[in-house]
């Protein structure tokens, strides 16, 4: 336990003091916020309809951008090959980097909706509605992002395979996520989005730093 | 069952895929394949094409149904094979599960492809659109996708054999997720357009479109089989002509 | 310094070690015995497999033959990970943007040792004025010691280390015979890949393992 916190304060510490990824994640995100509107037009209506599907979008793309971040600076320091002689099983050192990554790139991409609301001119209500599937939708998408990274952490164009990886497999959480923030057929509707969008996230969670720990173990062979 | 038998039977296994071995029986294999498969074709399209009725709301068009239910089946029995090729190569670190793994992933996608051509090809005098975002389609697609993935990983490595581990993790983490998708595409398809078109647990069809169906569906399963098998063999022999060159790349490098 | 209590006795022997990475079958029929108390040069050109050789020993890839370190031995996979080795490879598992102390606290946390031993372990590798500086600030030679301090911390009678000495100057080369001497005399196995010979001291059990190229 002590030394999954140290791993955990070690990964938190690099990530603040390296810099300009968290800069580069803001800024990807509110350009969305900015180049979707004006693509769609000034149409207030018509982008507050939008924006639950679009902020979901522009969470999954945004998050999808440092994805390669998990695992390769371990790899190409020779810090997993230090891991495999310690306490810590590969699965347990995956499941510290799948919270890193959800505290350094879904957390503060949900801190920022609210900015994207006013872009996209949604209602408080929708707004919460929204920050709330996020808040439990992310980490299916998060941890589906950790086994692509484990996949591809031994290539050199991992960053751009990665995301391919991704993204098909994160539709269930887009079509719960949105089908929950903004709900067609009524309340009923979004209680079960809700809950299965939990699902998903407390699923991909229990099993991916497992399947993350094999493909880091098949890497390295 | 003993302990004795299964270990023959383990045996007997591993040698019937032996790469040399395999390449042997195999070679067998391809003719009676691509007669039986022949014959099917002949036979299925036959009746699909003059002895099944026409639809009485989709006319003639109810034909493409012959190629478009095939591919729609074997888009996920390709996906089948691959899942238990990937349990091969992890857990019994078989040579040749990793060769049928890599053999089946270009199938899948074109046969996928298939499915979504032959399907939009019908949907547009039926639907009078190219695409409907109807459940069966939209996971069609999104197992494209997949498919695509699978071999856009596959390329990026250089050396095969750890290709095929990383891989075989996406492949099963892929068929984890596949029920996942297919369910929540289903559902998100009843809240957009309540469906009411063409479904397969519809009223009881009449043998008159069963037989062509089930006829067409087992020719085109065939044929997959019989690439299948293709696919393999080249590239047991792709691998056995790189370890050549490599050798003599290392035999060269001494002399000089 | 921490006391140095010799090792308990542990015997390193492989015998027809075979290893395939990838494609290429790069280790064919090696055979080696380490028993406490000695040290091996793993030498031979690049390619000839010396690191594979390590991972081997280490656990880290499959291989077919038998690696049997103390009383456990392995036969044709993976053995478990054995926690009485510590494994340095060529890259220094060093992050840049953390300073010396905060790398090596980090070590010492995941079980490679007790944090009273970094003061030390950075006296002995002549990097302690540096302790609050950025690791990715200090020049190559500085992080390659500040990697080996590591061995320091974790006290296993096991060494792994491959290219202990790359980066380092005379004055790090004779450090890292000096701590090779003194581990060996513990009772210890230190197995290294080199290129450039180390040289310890005169009354060290020393075994050469030559692999060639393939």
């Amino acid at each position: 336990m002590q030394a999954l916190w140290a791993l955990l304060i070690r990964d938190l510490k690099s990530a603040s003091r390296a810099g300009g990824s968290l800069t580069t994640l803001i800024a990807f995100y509110l350009s969305l916020g900015v180049i979707l509107p004006i693509a769609i037009g000034p149409d207030k209506p018509l982008l507050a309809s939008l924006g639950p599907a679009l902020i979901w979008t522009g969470v999954l793309l945004s998050s999808l951008l440092g994805l390669d971040r998990i695992f390769v600076a371990d790899h190409d320091d020779g810090s997993l090959t230090a891991f495999r002689h310690t306490r810590l099983g590969l699965s347990a050192i995956s499941f510290v980097k799948l919270i890193v990554h959800w505290l350094t790139t879904a957390l503060p991409l949900i801190v920022l909706t609210p900015v994207m609301g006013v872009l996209f001119s949604i209602d408080l209500d929708t707004l919460f509605a929204v920050m709330l599937t996020l808040l439990l939708g992310t980490p299916a998408i998060t941890a589906l992002s950790l086994v692509a990274a484990a996949l591809s952490v031994s290539l050199k164009r991992g960053a751009v395979i990665a995301p391919i990886l991704v993204m098909p497999l994160a539709i269930p959480a887009v079509i719960f996520g949105v089908g929950a923030a903004k709900p067609v057929l009524g309340a009923g509707q979004a209680e079960t989005a809700l809950l299965f969008l939990s699902a998903m996230s407390l699923v991909f969670v229990a099993f991916a730093p497992f399947a993350a720990a094999l493909a880091l173990r098949v890497s390295q062979e | 069952m003993t302990d004795q038998g299964e270990t023959i039977s383990t045996n007997w296994f591993s040698q019937l895929a032996h790469p040399g071995f395999f390449m042997r029986w195999s070679a067998y294999l391809i003719w009676p394949l691509a007669l039986i498969s022949a014959v099917l074709f002949a036979v299925g399209l036959w009746f699909a094409l003059f002895h099944s009725p026409a639809d009485y709301q989709m006319g003639e068009t109810v034909r493409i149904m012959y190629v478009h239910v095939p591919n729609a089946w074997l888009s996920q029995f390709c996906y089948g094979i691959m899942a238990v090729s990937a349990v091969g190569t992890l857990v019994w670190r078989h040579p040749m599960a990793d060769v049928s793994m890599k053999a089946a992933a270009p199938l899948g996608a074109a046969f996928t492809a298939m499915a979504l051509v032959s399907g939009a090809l019908w949907g547009r005098p039926t639907w009078g659109t190219f695409w409907e975002w109807d459940g069966r389609m939209t996971s069609t697609l999104i197992l494209f996708l997949i498919y695509l993935g699978l071999i856009a990983l596959w390329r990026t490595f250089e050396d095969q054999l750890r290709a095929a581990k990383v891989v075989a993790v996406l492949t099963l983490v892929g068929a984890v997720n596949i029920p996942i998708i297919k369910f929540s595409v289903d559902w998100w398809n009843t809240l957009h357009q309540p469906s009411t078109f063409f479904r397969a647990d519809g009223p009881k069809a009449p043998a008159s479109i069963i037989t062509p169906l089930l006829t067409m569906t087992l020719a085109f399963t065939v044929l997959f089989l019989l690439l299948h098998v293709l696919r393999m063999r080249t590239e047991v022999t792709k691998r056995k002509a790189d370890r050549l060159e490599h050798l003599k790349i290392a035999r060269q490098q001494k002399a000089s | 310094m921490v006391p140095q209590l010799p090792f308990p006795k542990i015997d390193i022997s492989v015998k027809g070690l075979r290893c395939k990475r990838g494609e290429r079958t790069v280790l064919d029929g090696v055979d080696l015995q380490a028993p406490s108390g000695t040290f091996v040069a793993v030498r031979g050109p690049n390619g000839a497999g010396k690191s594979t050789f390590l991972m081997c020993v280490a656990g880290l890839l499959p291989f077919s033959g038998t690696v049997s370190i103390g009383s456990q031995g392995w036969d044709e996979d993976e053995h478990p990970i054995n926690e009485q080795m510590i494994f340095i490879t060529h890259l220094n598992a060093i992050k840049p943007e953390l300073t010396v102390y905060e790398n090596l606290s980090f070590w010492a946390d995941l079980g490679g040792g007790a944090r009273d031993r970094i003061r030390p372990a950075l006296e002995a590798a002549g990097v302690s004025r540096l302790r609050d500086v950025p690791a990715g600030a200090m020049s190559k030679g500085q992080q390659r010691r500040c990697s080996l301090a590591r061995l320091l911390l974790a006290d296993k009678p096991i060494w792994l280390l491959d290219e202990p000495t790359s980066a380092l100057d005379k004055s790090g080369d004779i450090w890292i015979a000096g701590l090779i001497s003194a581990q060996v005399r513990r009772g210890g196995v230190v197995i290294a890949a080199t290129h450039r010979p180390i040289e310890p001291e005169a009354d060290i059990a020393m075994v050469t393992l030559d692999l060639e190229a393939r």
